[in-house]
């Protein structure tokens, strides 16, 4: 009896495992294979039932906009709403999709046409659509039903989006940031609640969403100067830059003194990029008493751009700093407000020749 | 008695060794599904087109070393001049072609050579003239003419000349998506710590292609095409984009990566000493930041950003193979300290040792166990119940990784609609393990002891050219 048992063992220990593994793998090679396929099969379904019914949405919608120029528009107006509340009524699916048509119909138009998608969109209801959205608890549902209002421009629902500020996910929290710099009255005060690193990405999404208010709109960027997110005061000079708000000028000189590194060197790119020439002399200063290489980069740039003579003997200085950069950007500085001087510095010297070159050219 | 223990031992090496392979890979499958359902996830809030016309934008040079691409070249090149990005700048370097490639770039592009200061941050060959174009459309190209000194001397001309925060290194013959550089962009600027991303690079042969831009995508009916077409799927789809979850990625494909400038030079720029100069140079950059003590990520992202010509025929193959085999061994081996080393954090405890023993080392032990296997038939009884079982287990593993790879492309970005085309691939990953993987073990013992024979070149690559 023992020996069976033991053979028994022996031949399940040494078979099992592998036995094991191999249906595992068959199962699971086969419920991939399953999944493959049943994807395919719902895209199928679902492009089958956009095919039935894109045409149809299409058409109305199209209709609805050439019926805004009628005098008649009010009763046929009805008539096709009510073709698209039928349509609506057999299927979620369905009402997506004619909320998906209208966002992006709405990019294409501007002025009559696009209060007339508007009043569309409240008609059929669809707001309720997205508004549902928020309380999913989903973070990328709720993330696409804010996308949604935002992008329909619904003003009065960004005080929505303040829940999503401080949520755990930072994508959601990412989209309730653009959302309320799209639809807010005071687009960047969810700044008073950014704790974290606002990255290059989100900065973009935001200067995006700037782009599109009119000048008197745009927020004051000064209160951020000193955010204690160095990213964020960053961003806020950059968008003094971007949106020339010449008014700032002077809190941009100010922040020379002040401020250091990476702001300091962004502070004097913007003021080179809005040509506040009348700056020279206190970036001349802080030329000449930096030792960082970046900053004194952006300082030569902006000489270069905007110096006259008095910054000669700087300029000759910086040709003789250890930085192979600096020393590149001083020549070039030179060259620019056509200096002649003499280079003991063969690599400069060539550089030199190559420049003057080119601007002969 | 002794002989019957080294038989033991051997045998529970090699039952080990398979064992963990199975699970490294069985992990980074798991890994990256979860990487790519997260991916998927942001992904559909992205809206990307903001980086056409905006101001913040990182600069970029797309930077593409040409040796006698005469006939292809002009197309590639107005291919790269189209791409939808606000800020960026095309270094086409010309590596010393013997062809007419010069005379037809010159000629369609309306080129003139302008005097031009090369601040030679990276030594390489002397750098005989720059090309600018003197009509405003071509602004964006800057041809570098040079005396030869193979891909990777090319590439850090190329660097040399360049003045962008970012550089891309593509292989001019690829076929790049409209919107890549914006989506390889994208985790540059969404974290300043990430020093390098690769992207997903899918086979093009067989696919329509107008101008250098891929209109059709299209399965060759070449089973041999369709065997590169599963394993590409499984590296980039797979491998890759687990290895860039962990932050253990070490290699980023030549054909198309993306890096930031400064650190490339802060690294000495690629070696020109190796075949295997992509992934050397990010072994390196990583084995840099380790050493500062600087946090940094190698990212991948699973889009298809570049399309490329894969080899047609097997003696093509058999080259690029060798070559690949070549190219890892010397990476492994200059890099040998890192193995196991905790200095290298993640890398040096398991990405390395995952890349010596299961990419280097496995196709030599393959050989090895199916000697060991011949041997012991001889003089052993075998048990062919167990054996066929074992095999018949990594079999299954094996289709498991290739459906679940498929999978993933159709759950991201499919791009084999057809059924046909589905059943197919499904068709080459039963078929693959018999015909494909066991000429790609032989190709890579072939590789190793080219190495050991001190081999240097590049091999031939012949190119059907695409329809």
């Amino acid at each position: 009896m023992g020996y069976w048992i033991d053979k028994l063992a022996l031949l399940g220990g040494a078979y099992l495992v592998p036995l094991a593994l191999l249906l595992i793998f068959f199962g699971l090679s086969n419920f991939y294979v399953l999944l493959i396929f049943m994807k395919r099969y719902k895209q199928q379904q679902t492009e089958k039932v956009r095919e039935k019914y894109w045409d149809e949405i299409e058409k109305n919608l199209a209709l609805i906009l050439i019926q805004s120029m009628d005098d008649d528009f009010e009763r046929e107006h009805r008539h096709t709403l009510a073709d698209l509340w039928v349509l609506q009524g057999k299927s979620p699916k369905i009402s997506q999709f004619i909320l998906n048509e209208i966002i992006k119909q709405k990019s294409n138009l501007v002025g009559e046409a696009q209060d007339v998608l508007l009043r569309v969109y409240y008609e059929l209801n669809l707001k309720s659509i997205s508004k549902k959205k928020l309380k999913s608890r989903k973070w990328h549902r709720v993330a696409q039903g804010i996308r949604e209002l935002e992008l329909m421009g619904q003003k009065d629902c960004f005080p929505d989006f303040y829940p999503f500020l401080k949520a755990r996910n930072s994508e959601l929290r990412k989209v309730a940031r653009a959302g309320l710099a799209s639809l807010s009255p005071n687009p960047l005060s969810f700044l008073d609640y950014v704790n974290e690193e606002l990255n290059e990405w989100e900065q973009m999404a935001i200067e995006m969403r700037l782009r599109d208010k009119k000048k008197e709109d745009l927020p004051s960027f000064h209160h951020y100067f000193d955010h204690h997110q160095l990213s964020v005061a960053i961003f806020c000079v950059r968008m003094t830059e971007q949106f020339k708000v010449y008014e700032y000028v002077p809190k941009l000189t100010h922040l020379l003194e002040t401020a250091s590194g990476k702001l300091l060197t962004t502070v004097i790119q913007s003021l080179d990029k809005m040509e506040a020439y009348q700056t020279l002399k206190s970036i001349k200063h802080v030329l000449g008493k930096t030792s960082s290489p970046e900053v004194m980069i952006a300082c030569l740039r902006f000489m270069a751009n905007h110096g006259n003579s008095t910054c000669h003997d700087l300029l000759e200085e910086c040709m003789k700093h250890p930085e192979n950069e600096v020393r590149t950007e001083a020549v070039r500085a030179a060259i620019h407000l056509q200096y002649a001087f003499h280079q003991s510095d063969e690599h400069l010297e060539r550089m030199f020749y190559h420049h003057k070159n080119q601007l002969t050219a | 008695m002794r002989s019957g223990l080294i038989a033991q031992l051997i045998d529970f090496l090699l039952v080990a060794f398979s064992l963990s392979i199975t699970l490294s890979y069985l992990v980074l499958a798991v890994v990256a599904l979860y990487a790519i359902r997260s991916y998927m996830r942001r992904y559909s809030l992205t809206v990307y087109s903001d980086l056409v016309s905006s101001e913040l934008a990182p600069s970029i040079s797309v930077i593409a070393p040409a040796y006698n691409e005469g006939p292809t070249i002009v197309d590639n090149i107005k291919s790269m001049l189209s791409l939808a990005y606000n800020n960026y700048d095309v270094v086409v370097v010309n590596d010393g072609s013997k062809d007419d490639t010069i005379e037809r770039v010159v000629a369609a592009f309306d080129l003139v050579p302008v005097p031009f200061f090369v601040d030679e941050k990276l030594k390489t060959q002397k750098v005989l003239s720059v090309y600018k174009s003197t009509n405003r459309a071509f602004k964006k190209l800057t041809f570098v003419n040079k005396l030869n000194g193979g891909k990777s001397d090319a590439l850090n001309a190329g660097i040399n000349v360049s003045s962008s925060r970012l550089v891309t290194c593509i292989d001019v013959d690829c076929i790049l998506e409209n919107d890549s550089l914006q989506r390889m962009v994208k985790p540059f600027m969404e974290n300043a710590q990430v020093i390098a991303c690769g992207g997903a690079v899918r086979v093009a042969n067989a696919c329509d292609v107008e101008q250098g831009k891929l209109v059709h995508v299209h399965l060759s009916e070449k089973y041999l095409i369709t065997f590169q077409v599963m394993e590409y799927l499984r590296a980039f789809l797979l491998n890759r984009v687990a290895w860039g979850r962990l932050n253990g990625l070490l290699l980023i494909s030549g054909a198309f990566g993306m890096f930031q400038r400064k650190l490339i030079i802060e690294a000495g720029g690629y070696s020109t000493d190796t075949v295997g100069e992509d992934m050397e140079l990010v072994v390196r950059i990583r084995r840099l930041m380790d050493r500062q003590r600087r946090k940094f990520s190698v990212y991948m992202i699973p889009d298809p950003l570049c399309w490329t010509e894969v080899p047609a025929n097997a003696a093509t193959l058999s080259r690029q193979r060798r070559r690949w085999a070549r190219g890892t061994v010397e990476v492994l081996h200059k890099h040998k300290d890192m193995l196991f080393n905790p200095n290298n954090r993640l890398a040096g405890l398991f990405s390395f040792p995952f890349w010596m023993f299961f990419e280097w080392f496995a196709p030599l032990l393959e050989v090895f166990g199916l000697a060991y296997f011949m041997v012991k038939l001889s003089h052993t009884p075998v048990s062919w119940h167990f054996f066929w079982l074992l095999m018949s287990m990594f079999y299954c593993f094996s289709i498991f990784l290739s459906t679940v790879s498929l999978y993933v492309e159709q759950v991201t970005f499919p791009r084999y609609w057809k059924s046909s085309d589905l059943v197919r691939l499904l068709a080459s990953a039963m078929l693959e393990p018999f015909i494909y993987h066991p000429r790609l073990t032989y190709w890579s013992v072939r590789g190793n002891i080219e190495y050991l024979r001190g081999v240097k070149s590049w091999g031939e690559m012949k190119r059907d050219g695409f329809k």
